[in-house]
């Protein structure tokens, strides 16, 4: 496999991207696992979740379009597979703070303000605050790195309602990040 | 509205972003997992496909036991009378049932009062006999070229 394939496997055929799936699971693990995490915020269910998300492509992988880049057929999985994790677990999907616009002080709400103190990074924090589908947009556009006709494929949006969605999310995480002191 | 300058810190902070650290290994653990599950799902095929054809050939052996035995024991005449009697009461889909099984028994009553019964009896088992094989033989291929497409993953 060249170097230029490994980076994303485009137009690999899938027997090649079977044979070499350990080249896949190198090369997103890292950004699944990310990815995960912001929807579970918990390491080691992240862990889990990243190494069941692999298992599920290698098994579907036959039905894969090898037109399609391997990238967003992977997130796409990963994104369904935490989110049924979510629903099994009757994990609340709310965002802590559903307006954006009231950032929490951390005295406001004690378990709230603790959850945030306990995520310790603030970007993790900021993220848990954003309602989820645009916490998933965000994801995807910025951990994953995927393009917006990709993330309007997975999430069966128009293009135009992705950017105006990305946005908005955009700008409400840089507010909620504009006051550090929340944490 | 945000200012682009907010918008780089925003890319730059994902840049770095990297809430779950990976153990040494993960991905030969994440390996090791994929090749457990295909070794299952690979022998639970086998099993399948090995079953199927038993259950088959089983089925086929019992169709054409019934069909031989019915001849024999000339069911074929109970047949007819059954479907006088739907005939009389003019019940219609009892009538075509027994229609249906008329036909199936008249193969038997061929076998049953052809000149060589023997001869017959032999060929039926022979027939179910190589019915059977071919169901295993037809499973074994497909768990062939079931091995053959779901080649086992490696890691470079």
């Amino acid at each position: 496999m060249t170097n230029e394939a490994r980076k994303d496997f485009a137009g690999e055929p899938i027997e090649r991207i079977q044979l070499h799936f350990g080249d896949v699971v190198e090369r997103y693990q890292q950004p699944i696992a990310s990815f995960i995490y912001s929807f579970v915020f918990d390491v080691e269910t992240a862990r889990d979740l990243t190494q069941e998300v692999f298992v599920k492509a290698f098994r579907s992988l036959p039905s894969f379009d090898p037109s399609r880049p391997l990238s967003s057929w992977l997130f796409g999985i990963a994104s369904n597979h935490a989110r049924d994790f979510i629903r099994r677990r009757r994990i609340p999907t709310d965002s802590l703070d559903e307006t954006g616009e009231n950032i929490p002080d951390g005295g406001a709400d004690p378990a709230k303000a603790s959850f945030l103190r306990e995520l310790g990074d603030s970007l993790s924090a900021a993220l848990a605050m954003l309602p989820l589908d645009d916490r998933e947009l965000v994801l995807m556009r910025h951990v994953a790195e995927l393009s917006v006709p990709e993330i309007a494929a997975i999430s069966n949006l128009s293009e135009a309602n992705v950017k105006v969605r990305l946005f908005r999310a955009r700008q409400r995480l840089q507010a909620i990040l504009g006051r550090d002191s929340f944490l | 509205m945000t200012n682009p300058k907010e918008f780089c810190d925003l890319d730059a902070r994902f840049a770095a972003y990297r809430p779950v650290e990976l153990p040494p290994g993960f991905s030969d653990a994440v390996m090791l997992k994929i090749n457990r599950d295909h070794k299952h799902r690979h022998h639970r095929d086998i099993a399948l496909a090995t079953a199927t054809g038993f259950l088959l050939g089983a089925l086929a052996y019992i169709v054409s036991t019934l069909v031989f035995l019915a001849g024999k024991f000339q069911l074929g005449d109970w047949i007819k009378r059954a479907e006088e009697l739907a005939r009389q009461v003019d019940a219609t889909i009892f009538l075509i049932a027994t229609h249906t099984v008329k036909v199936i028994f008249k193969a038997s009553d061929a076998i049953a009062f052809s000149p060589w019964p023997d001869f017959a009896m032999h060929a039926l088992v022979w027939v179910t006999s190589a019915l059977a094989l071919c169901t295993i033989f037809v499973s074994a291929a497909t768990v062939r070229w079931t091995i053959k497409k779901n080649a086992t993953p490696s890691h470079s």
